[in-house]
């Protein structure tokens, strides 16, 4: 069974780019399945045998074009002694979809999936009248936000809403981890279990401890919180907090990141916590 | 169709064109002038303008056609009328039928299948019926099939070729979605081989022929494969005998695979004319796509959205297809965008608008093809931008029923092809069956257009229907419009192709609910009658 990890984002988001550093950092024999070569940019030198549709290059990775048919290309690595595939979602896909897919094609097994987040164009896109539904889904189908173009602009606090995972993939050098990437439980298939999951909030922003303790009592479907913050005096408070019980106290300096865990079925607001705070 | 000399009663032909039209005596100083034979076959008829479908896909045609069909609806096929079948019953009655039938080392196809009618199907039921040959039965809606255990053994899907996956059943002999994916993999080489592949185009050329078509569109060539299809039509459709010429209008997407830069797609497409023959025509024309399948529910709807709050897709990101039409408008081509829902069409209508800002054209014949959700509002801009609507309004008859109930509700579903707005606003307007999808009827196409009778017996929006004229100019002069013809077919004049069509009555008196049913008893093509037992 070959695990495969889906990389997906909307059109600019950095996918190509990302794959291409994949490429060249990896040490493991990986086949990359994209939307197309032409964009990759692969150095010529690096490139050991390619036709129309497949390219080997001469780190043991093979690039195939999807063109339409994802099952044709899974097909075509089928038995190859590649250890993991990668699948470049398109920029309109659902990368659940894409991965769904590649999951359930014979011969290959679930990795996790990565959507990247251009931090510069993701408002904008989030409120695009013809793609805000599109990005919205992409992000929530995520396990691992991949965030880009960092070194332009700050993540936007709207990325936190979905409560996932972020990766800043500015000064990233190796991509083990994004392999060992694994899906999370899909609410709606475990409907009948009760299911947590984890909001953070990451920002570095200053919050009053009155704050945070009112944000709490007016989200009960938060059953535990922790982490460290910073006021508007610059003093640290540590956050435990498990049910009804609450406990903010003086903390060593630390940087601000707060968890919140809820019911899966659930969400929290935490614009109404950002808000206010500086 | 043409205005100024709406009906005559005798045509003088020379060769592939028309000399004149009007009565044997208006005619008399060409006859004078010129031996002639005059040809009374046709006294008894009316003949109109060649039909024309401005938007179908032989390709898909080709793969479906070889497949036997059992379908719960009646199917009116050159080879024969496909009864319909409603029981299971009736089912592994026809199964067993066709095993009879067909040479002993074929696999049988069957196309059609559908468990409101024909009961739960698995393995061991086709199995019980048919053991000795491999079988493979396709649902209706083509996302699903089920095989018998011939077939699994026949393309090695074993269950450790396949291990416990979702979305095949191999106790059931079950594939769908995903899992069709893979059956459709393994079955390519067999459905996909040349010389079925060249049957199916012939079947499709007598399809086009019975519905009384002189021309048609293949409006994504290159939808499989570009060489593979352009081969094939040379072989089948360029012949003397065919009764009908195939304009092609080339796939943007499949031309920019490989890398390619839309200034080498545009390269590309630019020296496609070169290959054009006596039947087969590629010209200025491009074919790009916005949002999603219609039968899928997968059309981008504007709010309130989907009854059940799913969402549609995009199959070209929007700012992608800015670029794309952007390269094709700026030289000049005529762009054809598939669009399903009023997202859709919202989308195209923005780019078209920025592209008009950026460089105003005139007559540019960007045109909505499908056009199954819009809204009113939508009809004034595509009239102020000067677009042109080609709808497949079979959506209407087949799917206004099902998507009031269980898709987008009442007042959206009956309003589908909303096509007496676009005539009552002047839009250039034409119909088309995008074969598979519909029937490739032109007059069945205008019979929907003009009663807006849905498969359930009810009329949807009685506002949009159009006049029995409006269809008829629709799937004649109204086509050549869109694809860009109308100088030379679409009307019966002087100076145009001699393309008619020979029907058993009056389409523009007969009563409309009977548009449908009037007889298509031969064509002419270029002067030569291809008639039609």
């Amino acid at each position: 069974m070959i695990p495969v990890t889906v990389i997906g984002g909307y059109l600019g988001a950095g996918k190509t780019t990302l794959i291409n550093r994949i490429l060249s950092a990896t040490t493991t024999p990986l086949a990359v399945l994209v939307n197309d070569f032409g964009a990759l940019g692969i150095d010529a030198e690096l490139i050991d045998r390619a036709n129309a549709s497949v390219m080997e290059l001469t780190n043991g990775c093979v690039c195939c074009t999807i063109q339409d048919d994802l099952g044709g290309a899974l097909e075509s690595i089928r038995g190859s002694d590649v250890h993991h595939v990668i699948i470049e979602a398109s920029g309109v896909a659902l990368p659940k979809k894409v991965a769904q897919y590649g999951h359930t094609w014979p011969g290959y097994c679930p990795g996790g999936v990565a959507v990247l987040v251009d931090v510069v164009h993701i408002q904008r896109l989030r409120r695009d009248k013809f793609v805000k539904h599109l990005v919205d889904q992409q992000l929530q189908q995520a396990d691992l936000l991949l965030l880009s173009k960092t070194d332009l602009a700050d993540p936007p606090a709207e990325i936190t809403r979905y409560g996932k995972r972020t990766v800043d993939l500015q000064n990233v050098t190796e991509f083990d981890w994004l392999l060992q990437l694994k899906p999370s439980p899909n609410p709606e298939q475990i409907a009948d279990h009760v299911h947590f999951i984890a909001t953070e909030l990451t920002e570095k922003i200053s919050l009053e401890p009155v704050e945070v303790r009112r944000f709490l009592e007016q989200n009960p479907q938060i059953r535990r919180a922790k982490g460290w913050f910073r006021d508007g005096n610059g003093d640290q408070w540590h956050l435990q907090a498990v049910a009804d019980t609450c406990a903010i106290e003086p903390s060593v300096a630390r940087p601000t990141s707060l968890v919140f865990i809820h019911l899966a079925d659930t969400q929290i607001d935490l614009e109404c916590l950002v808000k206010g705070a500086h | 169709m043409n205005p100024s000399l709406p009906r005559a009663e005798a045509v003088a032909v020379r060769d592939d064109r028309i000399v004149e039209v009007g009565t044997l005596d208006s005619l008399r100083p060409w006859l004078d002038a010129h031996e002639y034979r005059i040809d009374d076959r046709f006294a008894d008829c009316v003949l109109t303008p060649g039909f024309i479908d401005p938007h179908l896909h032989p390709s898909m045609a080709a793969v479906l056609l070889p497949m036997h069909f059992v379908t719960a609806m009646e199917w009116k096929l050159p080879w024969g009328r496909v009864a319909p079948t409603t029981t299971p019953t009736a089912f592994d009655q026809r199964l067993s039928e066709l095993d009879a039938e067909i040479a002993p080392n074929e696999t049988l196809y069957v196309w059609g299948y559908h468990q409101l009618w024909h009961g739960p199907m698995h393995r061991a039921r086709i199995d019980s019926i048919v053991a000795n040959r491999p079988v493979v039965v396709w649902h209706r809606s083509f996302h699903e099939l089920y095989m018998n255990a011939k077939a699994l053994t026949w393309l090695g899907i074993t269950e450790s070729a396949v291990g416990n996956r979702q979305q095949i059943d191999l106790i059931k002999g079950h594939f769908y979605e995903n899992g069709l994916g893979y059956a459709i993999n393994q079955l390519n080489p067999h459905i996909l081989s040349p010389e079925r592949y060249a049957d199916g185009l012939e079947r499709l050329k007598q399809v086009v022929h019975a519905g009384g078509h002189t021309t048609i569109a293949d409006m994504a060539t290159g939808l499989f494969d570009f060489d593979r299809e352009w081969q094939a039509m040379k072989d089948v459709l360029d012949t003397d005998d065919t009764p009908f010429r195939t304009e092609l209008i080339v796939h943007a997407t499949r031309l920019r695979q490989g890398g390619k830069t839309d200034a080498e797609a545009l390269a590309l497409a630019d020296a496609l004319v070169e290959r054009n023959t006596h039947r087969l025509r590629f010209d200025k024309r491009i074919k790009l796509f916005a949002d999603g399948a219609f039968f899928s529910l997968l059309a981008q709807v504007g709010e309130p959205g989907y009854i059940d709050g799913h969402r549609g897709e995009w199959l070209t990101p929007p700012e992608l297809l800015h670029d794309m039409a952007r390269t094709y408008w700026n030289a000049g081509y005529r762009i054809h965008l598939h669009v399903t829902g009023d997202l859709g069409v919202e989308l195209g209508l923005d780019v078209l608008q920025r592209l008009q800002f950026e460089r105003p054209r005139f007559n540019h014949g960007f045109t909505f093809e499908h056009f199954g959700f819009s809204t009113p509002e939508q009809i004034k801009r595509i009239r102020a931008l000067g677009a042109n609507v080609s709808a497949n309004v079979y959506y209407l008859h087949e799917l206004s029923d099902i998507y009031a109930l269980e898709g987008i509700g009442y007042e959206r579903a009956s309003q589908m092809a909303r096509l007496g707005s676009c005539f009552r606003e002047g839009i250039m307007t034409t119909l088309h069956s995008d074969f598979t999808m519909a029937p490739a009827e032109p007059l069945n196409s205008a019979w929907v257009a003009v009663n807006r009778i849905n498969c359930e017996g009810h009329q949807m929006a009685a506002t949009e229907c159009l006049t029995s004229e409006q269809a008829l100019a629709a799937i004649t002069i109204n086509a050549a419009h869109v694809i860009g013809r109308a100088d030379d077919i679409g009307s019966i004049r002087a100076g145009k192709k001699a393309d008619f069509t020979v029907l058993g009555a009056d389409p523009l008196t007969c009563d409309p609910l009977e548009l449908k049913d009037i007889p298509v008893q031969g064509t002419v093509f270029e002067g030569n009658v291809f008639p039609l037992s």
